[in-house]
């Protein structure tokens, strides 16, 4: 059995697939040939990012609240002069 | 024959195997509404997409008979638009193919001309359309399938914005590209249809409201959009589709629209990005169909995806999975998920020299089925269409003209984020300049 045998046949039993030898023989061909074609990933010359996003996710914790319901939201005081929905901030939480 | 005794609605010779299911052909069918913005429209849906009560076979025997249990979230936005749910069409399995050969069902057959593909994987939509059979129908774009089988069959085919449209209720092929698209005789239809299924969906998180207008502030005519082209995309292309594709390029000046050459990244070297992300994504998301919740059901897991699955959909799983596997591919998985950042700022930075990119939308007509044996000639279908996805940008194919044989030639119009709207109205401007407008309506 060669190598490449060898190789489709460990990659089938990672996809949980059950390929016979006639299978094995025409993905042999076809996995080195795709083999062969995405290597030239390695080689692509794009430029580097040079912008970076500093930005991470914030999160806060969970909180549940048994004593309020969705009317109680609207409750006036905490709505503001526009009467948008007031929220603690999230981002920039901690400064 | 495949016609609709019961409700009397709807009558369809499909001798193009363009359709997997025809609504009416079960006497359980509901009836479909009649008012809405988009009354009276029959719409044909790709066999990926829920719709309640039919069935959704993907195009594999491993779903030959699931019978969908909701609508997706477009279906259901169409049924309250008043459209008549046609049926569901056929496909390359799965959505993997570019010619709708690989389908557990048999072929799709182009509407011109039986000996040819009508390309893929969205085959069954793209020559109902074409045929007449519908007035539009949805399919499914990950890599071109929208786009490429629209340019081989002569019709609109909208890839929209990654996020414009939820997927809820579309079966994912590769999460981080894949799209719900429209594909229409022209772009009238395909943009009443689009602004039906667009919008947030509480359903899908990846989901996104349109931003506003984006603030254009370099000088011009707003009316006017400045065009990029790439001379080194032709070295790709068929001599057919590349006169027509220049024939375009000279219209367009002609007219006044400015066109400033750019330079874009290698086809090649795109399609090998696309297919490491496409296939390792699409082995991870191929893992639910395992038999035990849903699908063809044999002895065990194994022999069930074994027996379920067709030829091409276990190459590109036995790709995904090389990609993924630790001591084979997964450095270029790593490597590609760089090189797709870096694609997307080197893309963005294009907007600022030009508005739209114009590129020819396949290398070739319609090819002769079973002319492509070898999967990497399949593959190279769509080296001009997964630019876009790879980027996440909304891309049109647009029907411009024909080939010497009279098999039809599209080309393609590809926008920043959320310029869905400004590539519809550069395609009407197209159609009237090109003449298409009116052979098309």
């Amino acid at each position: 059995m060669s190598q490449e045998d060898r190789r489709v046949r460990r990659i089938a039993r990672l996809a949980a697939l059950d390929l016979d030898d006639c299978e094995i023989d025409q993905f042999d061909g076809d996995l080195s040939d795709m083999i062969a074609f995405v290597n030239r990933v390695a080689e692509i010359g794009l430029p580097d990012v040079t912008e970076t996003d500093e930005s991470a996710s914030v999160l806060r914790a969970d909180r549940v609240f048994t004593d309020s319901c969705s009317a109680d939201l609207f409750e006036p005081d905490r709505l503001d002069g526009d009467g948008f929905l007031v929220v603690p901030p999230v981002l920039g939480e901690d400064t | 024959m495949i016609s609709d005794p019961a409700c009397g609605s709807l009558l369809i010779r499909d001798d193009l195997n363009a359709f997997l299911y025809v609504h009416g052909s079960r006497p359980a069918d509901p009836p479909e509404p009649a008012a809405g913005s988009l009354a009276g429209m029959s719409i044909g849906v790709k066999d990926n997409i829920q719709v309640n009560g039919m069935p959704m076979t993907c195009a594999s025997r491993m779903l030959a008979d699931y019978v969908s249990p909701f609508d997706a979230t477009v279906v259901e936005r169409l049924r309250r638009a008043g459209t008549r749910i046609a049926g569901k069409t056929n496909m390359d399995e799965f959505g993997f193919g570019s010619s709708g050969e690989h389908s557990a069902f048999g072929p799709t057959l182009h509407p011109q001309s039986a000996d040819r593909a009508p390309g893929g994987s969205s085959s069954g939509s793209a020559a109902a359309v074409a045929a007449g059979l519908v007035d539009a129908a949805l399919g499914s774009d990950t890599g071109g399938s929208v786009r490429q089988p629209a340019a081989l069959c002569g019709i609109v085919g909208l890839r929209p914005t990654w996020g414009a449209v939820s997927r809820y209720g579309l079966t994912a092929f590769a999460s981080s590209l894949d799209t719900i698209g429209v594909m229409a005789p022209d772009v009238a239809c395909t943009r009443r249809v689009f602004e039906v299924i667009a919008g947030p969906d509480p359903m899908d998180a990846t989901s996104r409201a349109f931003p506003g207008e984006r603030k254009d502030d370099r000088p011009g005519d707003p009316d006017r959009p400045v065009i990029g082209v790439d001379p080194a995309v032709e070295r790709v292309c068929d001599p057919d589709v590349l006169q027509v594709y220049r024939n375009v390029v000279d219209r367009l000046t002609a007219a006044g629209f400015p066109v400033r050459t750019i330079d874009l990244p290698d086809p090649e070297d795109m399609l090998a990005l696309y297919h490491v992300i496409a296939s390792a994504e699409a082995a991870s998301n191929l893992n639910r169909f395992d038999g035990l919740r849903y699908g063809l059901r044999e002895r065990n897991v194994i022999r069930s995806r074994t027996k379920g699955f067709g030829a091409e959909v276990k190459r590109r799983i036995l790709t995904g999975t090389w990609c993924l596997a630790a001591g084979e591919g997964n450095a270029h998985y790593r490597t590609a998920r760089r090189v797709r950042r870096q694609l997307a700022f080197r893309v963005n930075a294009l907007w600022r020299e030009v508005d739209v990119l114009l590129t020819p939308t396949a290398p070739g007509v319609a090819f002769r089925l079973g002319s492509r044996r070898r999967p990497l000639e399949m593959y190279r279908s769509d080296q001009l269409t997964v630019l876009a996805p790879l980027a996440g940008l909304p891309a049109m194919n647009m029907p411009v003209g024909t080939g010497s044989d009279g098999l039809p030639v599209g080309v393609q119009l590809t926008g920043p984020a959320f310029s869905d709207h400004s590539l519809m109205k550069l395609g009407m401007e197209l159609e009237t300049l090109m003449g298409t407008e009116e052979r098309n309506g």
